[in-house]
Order: structure tokens, then sequence, then C-alpha cells
């Protein structure tokens, strides 16, 4: 029984895996919405910060009429794990959860390959060489 | 503090006046108005705490927040 019990909290524990990294309290919308602006402001350069910043402002535009707070604190955590990322510049490299790739649709799925094909497309040169990336 | 009326991009610049308040004169949402106070941040190479800036609904409360700040330029 016990073992049993442990074996559940363990389980959770693991399928809630990223909220460990989380602090635990969440911000609400706004000081989160200035946090990462400011982050945006102090991390980026300007243009990698102009595209940040707009996709904020329309996300959270987007949702500022949800009304499940399981959405809500999805959202608010999501992008408060964002905000940590972006002001501790780790965010380089990183890598999509495996989880989140699995449980997107196929659409999804399409839309990260165009994603792809767009920063490869904007790393080369333009006068349609096949040459090495410019960096 | 005429700044203030140029990066006002989001609504219809010819009713700033000093007076105005955000939401009711302005039309801002709650989100333009953390965005306005951020521009001001920036603007003026100030930080504002939330505290504060949550305080910040109106031309007249910004430029006072402004001119009370001895950092501010």
């Amino acid at each position: 029984m016990r073992g049993s019990i442990s074996r559940l909290a363990t389980q959770s524990v693991l399928q809630n895996g990223p909220l460990h990294t989380a602090p635990l309290a969440i911000l609400p919308p706004k000081p989160l919405y200035r946090r990462i602006l400011r982050a945006h402001r102090k991390h980026l350069d300007s243009r990698m910060r102009l595209l940040g910043d707009e996709y904020v402002k329309s996300e959270f535009r987007a949702h500022r009429n949800v009304e499940n707070p399981v959405h809500i604190i999805g959202f608010l955590s999501e992008w408060q794990m964002y905000a940590q990322k972006v002001e501790g510049d780790s965010w380089r490299g990183a890598k999509i959860e495996e989880g989140k790739v699995q449980k997107m649709s196929d659409q999804q799925i399409g839309q990260l390959y165009e994603l792809m094909q767009a920063i490869k497309t904007e790393g080369e040169p333009g006068e349609g060489g096949q040459g090495d990336p410019k960096i | 503090m005429d700044i203030l009326k140029n990066f006002d991009k989001v609504e219809d610049a010819t009713k700033i006046t000093n007076e105005s308040h955000f939401s009711k004169d302005l039309g801002l949402d709650s989100l333009d108005t953390v965005e306005v106070v951020m521009a001001i941040e920036e603007e003026f190479s100030i930080e504002i705490p939330d505290k504060e800036a949550d305080a910040i609904h109106s031309v007249e409360k910004a430029v006072n927040y402004i001119l009370s700040q001895p950092d501010a330029h």
C-alpha cells in the first residue's frame, strides 16, 4: 500500500515534470507581461525583440478573455518559464520536450517545419547560391 | 513631457492632453497601459516598480512619476 502511494506520487511528479523548474508562485498576467517585455528589452537584439514583442502581445491579447482556470494557469506558467529562459539566456539551442511534440496536431508539426525552413533560408546568402550560411 | 504624445502609438494622438486618462479618454486596455508604461521606462531609462506602474493610468500620473524620479532623463 505504502509502496503504491509513493509510486503514484512519483508518477505525478514525473507527469508534472516541467513544473519543478517553475517557481511556485504564478505571477498574475500584468506583472508577467511586464516581465516578459522587460526581458525582451534587456536580452534580445532589436530584430528578435521586435518579433518577440509582437508575438507576446498578440498572444496575451488573444487569451485575455479566457475563463477556464486550467487554461489560464497553463498559459501563465508557460509564459513564466519562457521569461525565465530569456532572462537566463538559456533558450539558445534548447530542445522542445518530447511530450509536447507528441501532443501537437499535424498542422502544428507542419508549422514547426515551415518555421525551421524559414530560419534556414534566413541564414543563407541571398544570391541563389548553395554556399555556406553566412553568420 | 511632449515625448509622451509621440510614442503613444495605439490611439488617436489628437485626443492626448495632460489630463487624459489612458482607458477612459484614450481607449487603452490594461495591456496597452502596460505597454505605454514600458515605453516610458525605456524612454527615460528607468525601471518602474510594479506597485507604482499599476498606479499610472493617466498622462498626468505618468508625468508626475517621471518628474519625481531623479534618475529619469
